[in-house]
């Protein structure tokens, strides 16, 4: 991309790339605290986490404020606008990624004292490492504009979803089980479906990369395997 | 010293004002000394009037001379002020960069990236200049201690871990790079540029790491064949210590929780080692073909005893990919074992390998006829001690641990495993290779040039 004649307008563009990847930078390690927390009992990490989104609320606020002062000084055409929106689109996804991570905080503090069987432990970590990896993936395709990636995660997802159906299931057979079972595992599997909305965003915010770079939304419909809402456990 | 002053003195405005009232004095006074002469006389001859204009002119040649220096030193002061905010490093700031081992990268006092040494490409992957630290490091600490370096102009340590595509630790050190001349001796000039050094901490943190993970592995799943074991010790002891028939039997199953300890215990420190070298890239040059024929020799015995049998679809063409020979082994077996004995209902087992296209690497997918996996089980069989039928795999031998060893060695070779099963139908495992390489090409032909030399020798 060329320069503005005017060097300002490229600055303002900048910061907003920077603010966002420092959002990005802020749930990311808010997933990971928050997955950690619940994986190991440890209500101080997840206070921190629960501290953290305020950060990433105050920098969604100050992106969107920056990106509308942009917008009505400069008034950006084509290229210029479509990165300013995406900025905004972006900001909202991970902000929202914050507060999943946050609502995963809550309830690892919720969950203290009960005794979580290893093999949930290990799916939820599961699902987990691939939702952050694709988060991860999707923020650094933010950063070197890479339309390639960004497009590898869009498609990437069902992975997760097809992981939160088996999990889902396995956490119903184990509230049938023994209804003793029943306040935890509802707790996991909302952990389990944040973790799964996670995804979703990161797939949104891939979306939103292919649109800044081309300026359209891959209209194909993604595959998708979450049949979990129709599935019953007989 | 003086230069310093002058500079010192022209910044000040006020100063600026006296100066050049100063720098005009003798104007000043020859023309103030002029006027008085004609205020007192009056009338003023000719021979005074060409003395006052000569004097007016030798004052005034005095003024520019002044005022030129001056304006050299503003010249120079403002050079001076261009070099220092000029942004990109000077060669031999480069030279030395480059030099160093660690990857090292070069901000400027607005934390955008200058300069990047070619360790930093190898480990932490290509960091364009003119783009800001931030955006290809995200995490907070490094933002924030980077913020601080940049503010405070001291130096600054911490860890910083890397958890995608695998976990690394570092150890970054930032530190100004601060120009001290003899000039200016200790007089404290902010610093252009601030040094960031990575020291790749994995290789501890993986072996402290293995320990934890080894003992919360092992203690958790050896107690279950641990329990069996002093349980029939202590019947074997007790109730029946002269029941011939019964410790007969009891025998043979503690023979089998013991092979079942030491297969678990072995799965687990393949796994562990894997683990330690997970942040490393393996690099030999591993021919397919003849690797996949030696597995498959080797499994011969188990599948005549399972009555299944192997079908190989190898081309003639050597298929060679970048990898550890022994990891691609354990990959292969493991994946044509679980075939033979979870699908040996199928009684055949197809091997297939697939020279790579432009757009897709190589791959080699194992296929059973077996009675195929449920679908929910499909996407956490990697998992460590993920068990679809807890049943079955305790009677094949299975410790639960196979699939995660694939996984773990294919997350080291760039390599993807796709599972495609249907109930009843079998199941599909299919490990696909990164594609080919300019470099592998590379050392491949070097692998071969030397292969010839030996030859020579010889």
């Amino acid at each position: 991309m060329t320069d503005h004649t005017i060097s300002v307008y490229d600055a303002e563009l900048r910061t907003l790339a920077k603010h966002i990847a420092e959002m990005g930078g802020i749930s990311e390690g808010m997933i990971g605290d928050a997955l950690r927390a619940l994986v190991r009992a440890d209500s101080f990490l997840a206070k921190r986490v629960i501290a953290d989104d305020r950060d990433l609320d105050n920098l969604q606020r100050r992106v969107e404020e920056d990106a509308v002062r942009t917008i009505a000084k400069r008034q950006p055409m084509a290229s210029d606008l479509r990165e300013i929106i995406a900025s905004l689109r972006i900001a909202g996804n991970l902000e929202r990624c914050g507060d999943l991570a946050k609502n995963i905080a809550r309830r690892a503090i919720a969950l203290q004292g009960h005794a979580l069987p290893p093999k949930l432990v290990h799916g939820i970590e599961h699902i987990s490492e691939l939702t952050q990896a694709q988060l991860s993936r999707v923020l650094d395709a933010y950063v070197t504009k890479d339309v390639e990636t960004a497009d590898f995660v869009w498609r990437n997802d069902d992975e997760i979803d097809a992981m939160y159906t088996s999990l889902f299931r396995e956490l119903l057979t184990y509230m049938m089980e023994d209804p003793r079972n029943i306040s935890s595992c509802t707790h996991l599997l909302f952990c389990a479906k944040n973790v799964e909305r996670i995804g979703d965003h990161a797939t949104n915010i891939a979306e939103t990369i292919i649109y800044q770079a081309t300026g359209s939304v891959p209209s194909n419909e993604r595959p998708k395997q979450d049949n979990s809402s129709t599935n019953l456990v007989h | 010293m003086p230069v310093d002053t002058a500079l010192l003195d022209a910044e000040s405005e006020n100063a600026t004002l006296l100066k050049r009232l100063l720098d005009h004095r003798w104007v000043l006074i020859v023309s103030f000394g002029g006027m008085l002469a004609f205020w007192l006389r009056g009338d003023v001859t000719l021979v005074a009037g060409v003395l006052f204009l000569l004097a007016l002119w030798a004052s005034a040649m005095v003024e520019p001379v002044a005022s030129q220096r001056r304006r050299r030193l503003a010249v120079l002061k403002t050079a001076r002020a261009v070099a220092r905010r000029s942004v990109w490093p000077d060669t031999s700031t480069k030279r030395v960069v480059s030099s160093l081992s660690v990857p090292s990268i070069l901000v400027d006092r607005d934390g955008v990236v200058r300069f990047s040494n070619a360790a930093t490409k190898a480990v932490l992957g290509d960091i364009k200049p003119g783009q800001a630290m931030s955006l290809h490091f995200r995490q907070r600490d490094l933002v924030g201690a980077l913020a601080r370096a940049l503010e405070t102009d001291q130096p600054q340590q911490l860890e910083y871990t890397e958890r995608f595509p695998v976990e690394r630790w570092f150890s970054v050190a930032m530190n100004p790079l601060r120009f001290e001349t003899e000039e200016n001796g200790s007089a404290i000039e902010p610093s252009r540029f601030l040094l960031i050094q990575f020291q790749d901490l994995s290789e501890q943190k993986r072996t402290e790491r293995m320990r934890v993970d080894f003992i919360a592995n092992a203690s958790h799943e050896l107690r279950t064949p641990l329990a069996s074991l002093s349980g029939f010790v202590e019947t074997l002891l007790g109730p029946a210590r002269d029941d011939e028939t019964a410790r007969m039997r009891f025998l043979k199953i503690m023979r089998e929780q013991s092979q079942r300890m030491s297969r678990l215990i072995d799965d687990l420190l393949s796994l562990s080692r894997i683990e330690m070298k997970a942040h490393l890239k393996p690099t030999d040059p591993v021919e397919l073909g003849s690797l996949i024929a030696h597995v498959t020799d080797t499994l011969a015995p188990l599948a005549r005893e399972n009555n299944v049998k192997l079908e190989l679809d190898v081309s003639n063409q050597p298929i060679t990919v970048s990898g550890a020979q022994d990891e691609m082994v354990q990959v292969f077996s493991n994946l044509v074992e679980n075939a033979i004995k979870y699908g040996a209902t199928g009684e055949l087992v197809e091997i297939t390998l697939i020279k790579g296209s432009v757009e897709s690497g190589p791959s080699v997918s194992i296929r059973d006829f077996g009675p195929g996996i449920a679908s929910e089980h499909v996407p956490r069989l990697t998992e460590r001690f993920y068990r679809a039928d807890v049943e079955t795999s305790r009677q094949k031998q299975g410790t639960g641990l196979g699939l995660a060893i694939v996984k773990h060695i294919l997350n080291r070779h760039s390599a993807r495993l796709d599972i495609q099963t249907e109930i009843g139908n079998g199941a599909t495992f299919t490990v696909g290779f990164p594609k080919m390489v300019e470099e592998a090409a590379e050392a491949n032909g070097t692998n071969a040039d030397s292969a010839e030399n030996n030859e020579e020798q010889q």
